[in-house]
């Protein structure tokens, strides 16, 4: 029961929280001051998901197997690896590390 | 001299599903493991599949599961859940532009706007083609919806998903998707300043904030050149 309403409110706010840009912003030009910060927020946002996403476990900054897998994802991209082959290298080489570990 | 034709960024919604194939290996195995880890927390079928139908965010899905399954209180896994969604507000300014029509019908739309095809759908400069934020969207919603129903099945079957490095598959789509993005050399900078600040945070404060933190990086990144 607990559970049921974190599942309602986040809901709610996940909805509210996707709306604001489209719902506020959709009809008027973004003044000049705004364009040059958004039009780096993609690569921006992407940094920091990976970083987290890598290194984070919590509140704490750990180098396990996943450091490793995300090492062999990013040589592949560099070659231009198709993304299927990308993220299953990534996968594999983190089972493997975990696995020897 | 060829005539410069302009060229539509994306040819058919064939393109668009081919941009959703590894998108969708990705999003299905985080929710694959979503599932798994919310039936071994004893949190039951209906819930967590509402859940991901309605969030849809793994992050904060993840969040929200981890401070309930781990012992915490209801209003402690609300917060940690929108920290780490408060990211899709300036996201959602980003891709303002890209919906159109009545309140309602922009309402409903963008709530399929996630991290993979929002990357995805960036052409560069600030641009979004909304073929792609929405198509891919969709599908991944549905994929998102699935698997976490698969998810909840295999919980208690097959374990820890990590075991497989499963939890490498999303880092590794978010570089697949960067990588290409850090052109021009303010990008590269600008990514890496936001990656040193997000890493430096991480220790200091709640999940979700460090993303924050790092996309203040764009302030000093998108100064004009003077």
């Amino acid at each position: 029961m607990r559970f049921w309403v974190v599942v309602a409110s986040m809901a709610v706010s996940s909805m509210a929280i996707r709306a604001t840009g489209p719902l506020l912003f959709a009809r008027r030009e973004l003044p000049g001051w705004a364009q040059g910060p958004l039009a780096l927020l993609t690569p921006v946002v992407l940094a920091g998901l990976s970083m987290v996403a890598t290194f984070g476990a919590g509140r704490h900054l750990v180098v396990d197997a996943r450091a490793a897998g995300v090492a062999a994802a990013v040589v592949c991209v560099v070659f231009r690896a198709p993304l299927l082959v990308v993220m299953v290298t990534a996968a594999a080489v983190t089972g493997l590390m975990r696995w020897l570990l | 001299m060829a005539k410069r034709i302009p060229e539509p960024v994306v040819q058919s919604y064939r393109e668009v599903l081919r941009a959703a194939l590894p998108a969708s290996l990705a999003v299905g195995t985080f929710a694959v493991s979503i599932g798994i880890v919310a039936r071994a927390g004893g949190l039951g079928w209906t819930a967590p599949a509402v859940f991901s139908a309605t969030t849809y965010a793994g992050a904060s899905q993840v969040a929200s599961i981890g401070v309930i399954t781990g012992g915490g209180g209801v209003v402690a896994a609300i917060v940690a859940g929108i920290l780490v969604n408060l990211r899709y507000i300036p996201i959602g300014i980003s891709v303002a532009s890209c919906f159109r029509g009545s309140r309602l019908r922009r309402f409903v739309e963008c709530q399929v706007v996630a991290d993979v095809n929002w990357a995805l759908a960036h052409q560069g400069g600030g641009r979004y083609d909304r073929r792609i934020l929405l198509g891919v969207g969709v599908v991944m919603w549905a994929v998102w919806v699935c698997a976490t129903v698969v998810g909840l099945a295999l919980g208690g079957i097959v374990g820890d998903p990590r075991r497989f490095g499963l939890d490498a598959l999303f880092p590794a789509l978010f570089v697949a998707i960067l990588v290409p993005q850090l052109r021009p050399r303010r990008n590269a900078l600008t990514a890496v300043l936001a990656a040193g600040l997000a890493l430096i945070v991480i220790p200091f404060v709640p999940p979700g904030i460090p993303i924050l933190i790092g996309s203040l990086a764009v302030i000093v990144g998108g100064r004009r050149r003077a």
